[in-house]
């Protein structure tokens, strides 16, 4: 063979070489940045999928605050607001005609539930009907609450005693 | 006539052009060309439908990654919340009904305490003048309806302790008003 047609050939196949090279690099180039797209198209799904579960979240979140506070006024955010509960209850005592004492006040938390409680034991005396009524006032006060044990004697002829144990839920939840 | 050695030459020169024509030639640039096409062809066709199958494979990935994600659904039960709200709404009123049933029964040392009631019970919206007629014509009601039966249950009770000898009735004979 003539030198030019060896070198001619050498060349070829180092070109063909270098072409066989970038064209593995390009293609292994375009498949793994394929599997990168997939990645990402799940990440940025994900991501929209958080954004609209976000400002949904918002929106209820806006449109149910009244609600919300209203319903957690129903409930004890700690043991120091049955503090408000006893002056209201032994407010409403004389109104409704008996005389309040407050015998026992613990915080308590279910077995079952895991759910925390104060627990208040009342004892008041009175009238047979207005001990009654009392305890009915007691069960419509505006609470999340329980009226776990209940003993009503007549001490006299005129007074009845009662001694109820009554239950109010703290409100307990991550914020 | 043909001697000996020219026939042996003759003969010679025949067996050697039957060995054919020696092509000393060693590139044949057509035929490398057709090659080369060929083979560029071949490559072209092959990345042509690797990048087709490519193609499709991503194309649709926009439908393969908008499966459920993974983002948990906010859930809401606002009708849960509703009558909730509607519950302790109607305890509340009930609350200031009985509440308002049991001012007649206040003591008469605790007016004070009556009026701070009865003022809460009236609003703000009326006039002095205004609380004073509720508040008189609420005293007047309670006084004419509820107290007679308090005095007929308390007269009831009495009765039932007299016949039990005035000894403390036990748990299990009252009905208490709550439903435990």
């Amino acid at each position: 063979m003539r030198p030019s047609t060896i070198r001619i050939t050498v060349i070829s196949i180092i070109l063909f070489a270098a072409a066989a090279g970038a064209m593995t690099f390009m293609l292994l180039q375009s498949k793994q940045q394929g599997e990168q797209l997939i990645e990402q198209l799940v990440t940025l799904d994900e991501q929209r999928a958080q954004e609209e579960s976000y400002y949904r979240l918002r929106r209820i979140a806006d449109e149910s605050a009244d609600n919300r506070t209203q319903l957690r006024s129903y409930f004890f955010s700690d043991e120091s607001e049955s503090i408000d509960f006893l002056n209201t209850v032994e407010k409403l005592a004389p109104e409704a005609g008996v005389i309040l004492k407050t015998d026992s006040l613990n915080l308590i938390e279910d077995a079952k539930d895991g759910t925390q409680w104060v627990e208040i034991g009342f004892s008041f005396e009175g009238s047979r009907s207005r001990v009654q009524n009392f305890l009915t006032i007691l069960e419509e006060l505006p609470y999340v609450a329980k009226i776990v044990t209940v003993n009503m004697i007549a001490t006299n002829k005129t007074t009845w005693q009662s001694q109820i144990t009554m239950r109010i839920r703290v409100l307990t939840y991550d914020e | 006539m043909m001697n000996k050695k020219e026939i042996t030459k003759f003969a010679k020169a025949v067996i050697h052009s039957q060995k054919g024509l020696k092509n000393k030639q060693l590139m044949h640039p057509k035929r490398e060309w057709l090659i080369g096409v060929g083979v560029a062809l071949c490559i072209f066709i092959a990345s042509i439908s690797w990048s087709a199958v490519e193609y499709f494979k991503y194309e649709t990935i926009e439908q393969q990654a908008t499966s459920p994600s993974a983002a948990a659904d906010a859930v809401y039960r606002e009708t849960l919340v509703s009558e909730a709200l509607s519950t302790y709404a109607n305890k509340a009123v009930h609350l200031d009904a009985l509440l308002g049933e049991n001012v007649p029964v206040i003591p008469t040392d605790n007016t004070d305490k009556e009026d701070e009631s009865e003022e809460e019970m009236v609003g703000t919206e009326s006039s002095e003048d205004g609380v004073v007629a509720t508040t008189t014509q609420a005293t007047s009601s309670r006084g004419s309806n509820i107290q007679p039966p308090i005095e007929n249950e308390e007269s009831a009770a009495v009765a039932t302790t007299s016949e039990s000898s005035a000894a403390p009735i036990e748990e299990r004979l009252v009905q208490p008003a709550t439903n435990i």
